[in-house]
């Protein structure tokens, strides 16, 4: 009994030390995959810097370096910055489905109808009466573009002098 | 048996966010090294069992391939290799219940606001509508999390209770009391910034995964991939509804907790900050609701007491951004904007 523990522990260890091994390797030649409808890859790690290229969900982009919340990455022929929250390590997939809603994002590829959301929202509105989809399609639709957040924030004195006009 | 606690654990004591940490990575390191591998997690509901099965030969080809490249072999490797089979299935169906998206958490929380709208009706002036989107755009910016799926959404409820709330996806809802209430653009902002941060912490993901968890059982992971599969027919829509209705519970019975209270009410500040608004708004917006006796009710009676909320806030200290200066611009687009509300909703 002992000696089969202490052979099963030998494993453990060796185990333990082949997985380190193995993680250290996998830091370098990052590609992360955009996870949002509608990214932007900003021209500097700031949230009010200039937008340089819009990737598409599922984009797979290669990460140059970090700083803080962002990664530098190389889409195509642009480098710009990209927020952490906005990709994953994990492979995004696309598809033919479009999602439900009115929302920029209806044309999209994506997977959405493939994990059952359609038939969630077709379920909810064929029971009715509980739900407004028609208000959330308005409120989906509501959104303020970037050059008039930044214009609204300028006039109400909210950005420092050192951002530039047009979010440069 | 030892190498299978050790696997399983370490995946179980894992974040429950889209990036598995700790071991977690480590398995997908063994299978990123084959290079020949791809990741099927993702492609899973659109594969066969065969194809499934082919690709999981694949992998354990690749695994060891990498074990023999680093001298590892004979039983040992036989050992590694049963192990990382057993930890990859129980990896995969713990995962499937925890695995929550962008596209997801937009999609249940869709509907979720979709029930919300239906409780209360939303406020027609597009004026003020977009007025609070444009602020609650900005605070979002600033945030952790500066965009979701598509984006932050603001909607103004037509009802005097006095509350502000947040969907996973992006969704905030401000009431037509709660705006009353508040002075300044400032303190909007601060009000939008708290609920901003429930959505950037993902505090009520976190709470539809927990759910997930708890019906799916960790110890009957093989029948939590089938729950939470990717067909959207019999289990899986019931499963999503069981999301939506984690939500739902949240919004109108529990909450989010004390902890996540505060723990909004700091990150709000700071995203406030980040912004250019002065944080120290939030805590006067605190000490209103404090004595505001519509707020005892509702939504909020799930809140830590807005005393101590204020206290917490006032001991934390945040100053106004260097550059900060007070604005006739922003003080009168304010006014302008919540003229909309009307008369005083007594």
């Amino acid at each position: 009994m002992l000696k089969r523990s202490a052979r099963e522990a030998r494993r453990a260890v060796a185990l333990i030390v082949v997985l380190a091994v193995l993680a250290g390797a996998a830091a370098f030649g990052a590609q992360v995959h955009v996870q949002i409808a509608s990214a932007k890859l900003k021209k500097s790690p700031q949230w009010f810097a200039a937008t340089v290229a819009e990737p598409a969900l599922g984009d797979t982009l290669n990460v140059l370096k970090k700083a803080g919340c962002w990664y530098q990455v190389k889409a195509g022929d642009t480098t710009g910055w990209i927020h952490k929250s906005a990709v994953t390590g994990k492979k995004t997939k696309k598809s033919r489905a479009s999602t439900v809603g009115a929302t920029q994002t209806s044309a999209d590829d994506i997977t959405l109808a493939g994990k059952g959301f359609n038939e969630l929202e077709a379920d909810y509105r064929k029971n009715g009466g509980t739900v407004n989809f028609e208000a959330i399609d308005a409120m989906e639709a509501r959104s303020v573009d970037e050059a008039r957040l930044i214009s609204f924030l300028r006039k109400g004195a909210l950005l420092p002098k050192s951002a530039k006009k047009g979010g440069k | 048996m030892i190498i299978h606690s050790i696997l399983f654990l370490s995946m179980l004591a894992g974040q429950p966010s889209a990036s598995a940490e700790g071991f977690g990575d480590v398995l997908h390191t063994i299978e990123d090294i084959s290079k020949s591998v791809t990741d099927n997690e993702e492609a899973s509901g659109s594969e066969d069992e065969a194809a499934q099965k082919t690709a999981d030969d694949e992998k354990d080809a690749a695994v060891d391939k990498a074990l023999k490249g680093i001298g590892v072999d004979g039983t040992t490797a036989d050992d590694i290799q049963k192990s990382l089979g057993f930890a990859r299935r129980t990896k995969k169906a713990v995962e499937s219940a925890r695995d929550l998206d962008p596209a997801d958490e937009r999609q249940i929380g869709r509907v979720a606001a979709a029930e919300i709208l239906a409780k209360y009706s939303p406020f027609g002036d597009e004026g003020l509508n977009k007025y609070v989107q444009t602020v609650g755009q900005a605070v979002a910016m600033a945030s952790d999390r500066p965009q979701t799926f598509s984006g932050y959404h603001f909607q103004v409820l037509n009802t005097e209770e006095v509350n502000a709330l947040s969907i996973p996806g992006g969704f905030i809802f401000v009431t037509k009391g709660i705006l009353r209430l508040v002075e300044s653009e400032d303190e909007l902002a601060c009000v939008l910034a708290h609920e901003v941060a429930h959505v950037a912490l993902g505090h009520g993901s976190e709470a539809i995964v927990e759910a997930r968890r708890m019906k799916a059982g960790l110890g009957i992971a093989a029948d939590a991939s089938k729950t939470y599969g990717s067909k959207g027919t019999g289990k899986g829509l019931a499963a999503l509804r069981g999301d939506v209705k984690a939500v739902m519970d949240i919004l109108m019975r529990t909450g989010y907790g004390h902890g996540k209270e505060f723990e909004a009410d700091a990150k709000g500040a700071l995203y406030a900050q980040r912004t250019g608004y002065d944080p120290s708004a939030l805590t006067a917006v605190m000490r209103k609701l404090k004595s505001s006796a519509a707020s005892q009710g509702g939504f909020l009676k799930t809140h830590p007491k807005a005393g101590k909320r204020a206290q917490q806030l006032e001991e934390a200290a945040l100053e106004p951004p260097a550059w900060y200066s007070e604005s006739e611009t922003r003080d009168m687009r304010f006014e302008s904007a919540l003229a909309a509300l009307g008369g005083s909703g007594e």
